[in-house]
């Protein structure tokens, strides 16, 4: 047997994904120079999806997809005559957003959107799809969540979830959106996004000391005019989690985050071990 | 007054957003171009698909999604390098995410380990039963049927290297054969399976 017929043997491990990486690397040479090689291996890629395509199909998180759409506009796209490799960010430095998903948000807050019919649906992803590439998204979101009533919005568990995470698109995608990362007391950090056209914020926080059973991080609205609670969030594993601010920014300066006993305080009791201000 | 023309003589612009039908391939090629709302709607065709097959391979949901995150971070970025002659869109998605799935428990996961959660990874509590479709159902009858066509060691080979993740020496090991009696019932395995499963061009 020559060479080349060893190598041609391996189109089904190649196929299969069954190859380490130097055979890999040599099967791919090979390739290049044999269009009858090339054949089965697209025939046998088309085999192998099939084989994927007979697994149990799993329905994702909705924070999935309002994190993709966050992410796109912040991914550098190949162009199709560009020869470099532009990594896919590991997941170290993309980590993954993470829902805060223990039911523990004591009150649902009051869907920001209104009930949008078909008409007004289509209206806004018309309006919404013109070619300015941030507001797709925001289209996509208002389209996901038109999708959302038409089943019946409320029967659904996760329509809260589903609201949190349309509301941290639409901040997160806004035209004014600004950003303010800062260093967590005690260990991580915490990015607050903000818009001031939206009057709402997210904050995203990364590696925060776990707490104590009985114990909840609370999320501040600092102002002049005092200070008003904004939700709380707990940090399970030090994973990163993100979580829409309840209410309106109105004349706050500045977002506080305080320990506070399970349920949360009507006001803070503890140092705030991170103050962010919106400048 | 020109520019209006077009959408008055058609009727179906205004319902164009929601229901057109458009195949992933042409998605891909307008995610090529920075359209977002196309990567929204091959997202929601594709989704449950990607991160099902990546659930065989991780058995923890959150890391499952972290794979399915980079498979479309990859689609994103690498659209315009989707060519149509190569292969369809699924192919093409699935064999991303399959790669991807395989590097994660290649790079994080010890051999021994894999042992077990291969054994447990029909355990899938998110699972929605609705959205499983006849045609998937279908699809899996058509796959389950293809493999009993196969010799046991065919059967074998492909299943401990497609759905275990196992390297061609790594499934010489797990089955005592040689490397090489591994690499031809791999291809032979694949063969019968495109025969019996007619794909072929």
């Amino acid at each position: 047997m020559t060479e080349r017929d060893e190598l041609h043997l391996l189109t089904g491990a190649y196929a299969l994904n069954a190859l380490g990486d130097a055979e890999k690397a040599e099967f791919e040479d090979y390739l290049e120079g044999s269009q009858d090689a090339r054949t089965e291996v697209n025939q046998m890629l088309d085999t192998a999806a099939m084989l994927g395509l007979s697994t149990r199909a799993v329905v994702p998180s909705p924070e999935l997809k309002a994190n993709l759409m966050a992410l796109l506009s912040s991914t550098p796209q190949h162009s199709a005559t560009e020869a470099t490799e532009i990594p896919v960010p590991s997941i170290a430095e993309q980590r993954s957003i993470r829902s805060i998903a223990d039911g523990s948000a004591p009150v649902e807050p009051t869907a920001v959107y209104p009930e949008v019919g078909p008409v007004e649906a289509r209206a806004h992803s018309r309006w919404f799809s013109r070619p300015l590439g941030i507001l797709a998204a925001a289209a996509a979101a208002v389209a996901l969540f038109a999708g959302g009533a038409a089943l019946g919005q409320g029967l659904n568990p996760t329509g809260y979830q589903q609201a949190q995470a349309d509301r941290f698109v639409a901040i997160s995608t806004a035209a004014d959106v600004q950003r303010s990362v800062s260093t967590v007391e005690g260990g991580g950090s915490a990015t607050l996004l903000w818009s001031d056209e939206l009057q709402q914020s997210a904050i995203r926080v990364d590696g925060l000391p776990p707490l104590a059973e009985n114990k909840v991080y609370q999320l501040w609205y600092i102002g002049e005019a005092g200070v008003d609670g904004a939700g709380i969030f707990s940090s399970a594993d030090g994973a990163s989690t993100w979580r829409v601010l309840e209410g309106h920014m109105g004349s706050a300066t500045a977002v506080g985050v305080t320990v506070e006993p399970q349920g949360g305080s009507d006001e803070p009791t503890t140092k705030p071990i991170m103050v962010i201000d919106e400048a | 007054m020109l520019t209006l023309v077009p959408q008055i003589t058609d009727p179906n612009e205004d319902f164009e957003p929601l229901v057109e039908a458009v195949s992933k391939e042409t998605l891909l090629h307008r995610i090529a171009d920075g359209d977002q709302t196309a990567f929204s709607r091959l997202y929601d065709d594709v989704a449950p698909r990607v991160l099902g097959l990546i659930r065989r391979f991780l058995i923890d949901h959150a890391q499952s999604e972290e794979v399915a995150q980079e498979v479309f971070l990859e689609i994103w970025q690498n659209a315009s390098r989707f060519d149509e002659k190569k292969g369809g869109a699924t192919t093409w998605i699935l064999t991303m995410a399959h790669r991807r799935a395989i590097d994660r428990i290649r790079s994080s996961q010890s051999g021994r380990d894999r042992d077990t959660k291969v054994g447990i990874r029909d355990y899938a509590p998110e699972y929605d039963h609705v959205s499983e479709t006849v045609e998937v159902k279908i699809e899996h009858e058509r796959v389950k049927l293809a493999m009993t066509r196969l010799t046991e060691l065919q059967r074998q080979a492909v299943s401990l290297a497609y759905y275990g993740g196992y390297s061609h020496s790594e499934v010489a090991t797990l089955l005592s054969v040689p490397i090489g009696t591994v690499k031809t019932r791999l291809r032979d395995g694949m063969i019968r399976l495109r025969d019996e499963l007619g794909v072929a061009s």
